[in-house]
């Protein structure tokens, strides 16, 4: 029967809008829903059908109906507004296959299964998938140009109901492996190996409280290579061995190089749910993660590189009313805090410090107009700041900003089997007093520092609009295409007439 | 969401609304910013001379006046400074590294007339070679007297030509020879030879490759602040790859007649030492060259890999070059010969390096010549033989 839906995976075309980015210092936490995977490895978590919630038990208390879910996704981000190391191209296509069904009375089981392909033009020296991630150690070498990426990542989850309906338990495991390399000699390969482990608890206190607890081991390993070449090309690359701020150390290519960087860490979040007090319903998440990462060379001699670690502190809370009895106010508010350090690898001191504050609040007013559709203004406003000091060059950068946006939300309710999201909305992020110090620089702090500043102090306009059209194609099908184009516009003399645009697109068949 | 019957009025939606807008602005992120902790610090250098020249002088073995340089191994900075009347050079806000250290004072010939008698320019040299550096101190340097270099190898083009369209060329490489005295110097028999790796404590240099200025003693004389070109091959190499140069004017090639090489129309260096290759190549990655005058240049015999041997103490002017200066491990020459490593380049490039100027006597370029191609040297973006070029100023 239709409705007996069994799990089938390698079955062609898959979904969900899981999508590489590229992680910068984001203007706004408005969309940062604090996703570890997204955090260190720029996979978004798949906006599937069944709950996303931080933790794996509630999966079951979630559960509606067996289902699949098959798509496509496709997202395209390019322009000359960006970081030096940002690629000036870049396109992620994802094929998903996600799934959930009941095992047992009281069990759920879930999973997806992902391949992922990634192209980028004129990408910049750094070898590193994510040189903004925080890790101040890159390799890097002196040739610009495109990378490919080809890989597989799953997650499998298990949730469990317990004592009646008072107690859950779930836990899920995450693993991701991939294979990017350089186009252009000396075609440096970076390949990923990536494990999540998420465990849960989720007590229903009663019929207004849910108190949920998680805790999440990572570990996170990237290794870069660059083969030795071939003697007869006569060529000896240059490499850059970054740390920091300023003054790498250069070198000639003349073996194999290897780096690997190891990344391990724990998180612990807590999750709440509470209805009518204050309220209809409050939600609440919070969580502190820690990590560290050590940078090696050498592959059979390792050689150190450097030490780095983080500390973060993230809440997100919302809280929903019902005002003239038809329409709904939310009002919201997020904040995290990013502690990061580093240490030399030769000499025992740190030699860098990272920090990054950010916080945002605002409010939602949905008013239904008539019976056909809905419209849903927003307003928020944000305050953060990006700190980050090179203490062995002695170098500092201090950027406060304050983001102010809005946007407008048209729901229109099903009518023959189509229901569609229409929005628009814009931010503008307005940089505070900054403050920069950097008596003694070289060529690499002209180079690259200082137009990353550059980027940094750029106030930042940001329009965007979104379409999601979901047609209930029959009882047990539906198609969902979900349209996303934004463009980040600099006002800063420095980046005259430059732009970044992204298109996301995303086309799904759940049932 | 779920509704539930109560409702709440609007004035307390409305302070929930202030209270979180409070709270945003009250705790709005900011932080007071100090300037940064740096690992840079400053580093004193103690000068003396313990050869009598400066105590001559001036009743002390401090030396005032010197130039210290101060290159670092690994970032590849130069940090220099001057010393003061105690002796004593600061050289402020260097990064924690390996460096290597080279002192000159320079003598003028008034300052040598009253020590020696004669009125001649003198240098008083030193260096100190992997200093670890990674907290504020003092070193003690002792410098001596060295001959100035009065013939020097002004700009050396090892680089090749990026492909334009020929791919690897480097037919065009040359050697210029510069005149930094103020006597007319002549060149006949002089000795252009490089210097094999290994061998940076033996008291000879081994030389894959010796060629000589042919003459009887005065067929080629060279006035002071004259130069000449000796070329690999003396034709315009830019008509077969454009990015490349043209040396058809250089004063002599070198000339590998049993190796299939092609005999331009510039006279032809002597062959005395060839051991392998189509004609005297100049390593596009790392070598040693140097200029030297001996009597007979066979008198000291081969090494056992069929390298010819000529003395240190015949050598007039080296310099070292590398393409990973870090690599100071692989040097071919010891301190004495030339303390650093110029280059650092990657290859096929189309640049050269080339002294840099120290000074002017009138019209007339004086060349730097600390015996440290590392401070010496200066890389041009592209060559240029049969003329200096200044440094720009930063």
């Amino acid at each position: 029967m239709q409705n007996e839906v069994h799990i089938k995976f390698g079955i062609g075309f898959i979904c969900v809008a899981v999508v590489f980015t590229m992680q910068v210092f984001a203007q706004s936490i408005l969309r940062d829903n604090f996703s570890l995977t997204e955090t260190y490895l720029a996979i978004d978590r798949p906006q599937i059908t069944w709950n996303q919630s931080e933790n794996p038990a509630w999966q079951i208390r979630d559960f509606k109906v067996n289902n699949m879910s098959y798509g496509v996704s496709f997202d395209f981000n390019n322009g000359d507004f960006a970081l030096p190391y940002q690629p000036g191209i870049n396109r992620n296509i994802n094929y998903i296959a996600a799934g959930q069904k009941k095992l047992f009375e009281n069990g759920l089981f879930t999973g997806y299964v992902g391949y992922h392909q990634q192209n980028m033009d004129e990408k910049k020296w750094v070898h590193n998938r994510m040189p903004y991630r925080g890790i101040p150690f890159l390799l890097a070498d002196s040739s610009t140009g495109g990378m490919e990426l080809n890989g597989i990542h799953w997650q499998l989850g298990y949730s469990h109901k317990l004592r009646g309906d008072k107690l859950y338990l779930g836990s899920s495991l995450f693993y991701n492996v991939d294979e990017e390399h350089k186009t252009v000699f000396p075609k440096p390969i970076n390949k990923h190996r990536d494990i999540a482990f998420t465990t849960g608890v989720g007590s229903r206190i009663n019929s207004n409280i849910n108190l949920g607890l998680s805790a999440t081991y990572f570990d996170f390993q990237e290794i870069m290579e660059t083969s030795k070449y071939s003697l007869e090309q006569d060529k000896t690359p240059i490499f850059f061995n970054i740390r920091g701020l300023d003054n790498p150390i250069i070198s000639r290519g003349q073996t194999s190089e290897e780096r690997q960087i190891d990344l391990t860490g724990y998180r612990l979040t807590f999750d709440s749910e509470v209805y009518d007090l204050l309220s209809e319903q409050i939600t609440l998440l919070a969580g502190v993660e820690q990590a560290k990462a050590e940078a090696v060379d050498g592959g059979a001699y390792p050689v150190p590189q450097g030490s780095w670690s983080s500390n973060r502190y993230f809440y997100s809370v919302r809280m929903a009313f019902s005002v003239f009895r038809t329409t709904s106010l939310e009002l919201f508010s997020k904040g995290q805090i990013n502690d990061q350090t580093a240490d030399h690898p030769d000499i025992d001191v740190e030699i860098y410090e990272y920090h990054r504050e950010q916080i945002l609040a605002g409010l939602a007013w949905q008013i239904p107009v008539g019976s056909l559709f809905a419209i849903k203004p927003s307003v928020y406003g944000s305050s953060q700041y990006l700190k980050r000091a090179d203490k062995f060059n002695g170098i500092l950068d201090y950027y406060p900003a304050t983001i102010y946006g809005g946007s407008l939300e048209l729901r229109f309710f099903q009518y023959k089997g189509v229901s569609t999201n229409l929005e628009m909305g814009s931010s503008f992020l307005e940089i505070g007093d900054t403050e920069m110090f950097a008596d003694r620089i070289g060529w690499y702090y002209n180079q690259i520092t200082a137009k990353e500043s550059e980027y940094y102090q750029s106030n930042k306009l940001k329009p965007w609009v979104s379409a999601k059209i979901k047609w209930k194609h029959s009882p047990k099908v539906d198609f969902v295409l979900n349209i996303q184009y934004e463009q980040i516009i600099p006002d800063s003399h420095y980046f005259e007439n430059s732009r970044r645009s992204r298109l996301k697109v995303d086309f799904s068949v759940e049932y | 969401m779920i509704f539930s019957n109560y409702k709440y009025r609007w004035k307390e939606i409305s302070g929930l609304i202030v209270i979180l807008a409070s709270f945003l602005w009250i705790i709005g992120c900011s932080e007071s910013v100090a300037p940064p902790k740096s690992m840079r610090s400053n580093y004193y250098v103690s000068v003396l001379d313990t050869s009598g020249f400066t105590e001559q002088l001036t009743g002390d073995i401090r030396v005032e006046g010197a130039q210290v340089f101060a290159n670092s191994i690994s970032y590849q900075n130069v940090y220099q400074g001057l010393t003061d009347s105690s002796g004593q050079a600061q050289l402020t806000d260097i990064l924690p590294d390996q460096y290597n250290f080279s002192i000159t004072k320079r003598l003028t010939p008034e300052e040598v007339f009253q020590i020696t008698g004669q009125s001649i320019e003198r240098i008083l040299n030193g260096q100190v070679q992997n200093v670890e550096i990674q907290e504020p101190d003092t070193l003690q340097v002792y410098i001596h007297p060295a001959t100035l270099g009065r013939l020097v190898l002004s700009e050396i083009y090892y680089n090749g030509s990026p492909a334009d369209p020929i791919p690897y060329y480097f037919h065009d490489q040359f050697t210029e020879l510069y005149n930094n005295s103020d006597d007319t110097l002549y060149l006949d028999s002089l000795i252009v030879a490089d210097a094999d790796g290994g061998y940076i404590d033996d008291e000879y240099i081994h030389s894959v490759h010796a060629y000589m200025i042919p003459g009887s003693g005065r067929d080629h004389p060279l006035a002071p602040g004259e130069m000449i070109i000796i070329a690999q091959d003396a034709t315009d190499h830019s008509s077969v790859n454009k990015s490349s140069i043209d040396l058809s004017h250089a004063d002599f090639e070198y000339f590998a007649p049993d190796q299939g090489d092609v005999n331009y129309d510039a006279p032809n260096m002597k062959q005395l030492h060839h051991k392998y290759g189509i004609d005297f190549l100049y390593s596009v990655m790392s070598d040693a060259l140097t200029i030297l005058k001996v009597d007979d240049p066979y008198a000291y015999g081969y090494d056992d890999h069929d390298c010819i041997l000529f003395p240190k103490s015949a050598i007039l002017d080296a310099v070292e070059y590398r393409d990973n200066l870090s690599e100071t491990k692989y040097k071919r020459l010891d301190p004495s010969l030339d303390a650093g490593m110029t280059g650092g380049i990657e290859n096929y490039q189309g640049l050269s390096v080339q002294r840099k100027i120290s000074r002017y006597e009138g019209e007339r370029i004086i060349l730097m010549d600390n015996n440290n191609s590392s401070i010496d040297f200066e890389i041009l973006e592209e060559p240029t033989p049969g003329y200096i070029v200044e440094e720009e100023e930063e």
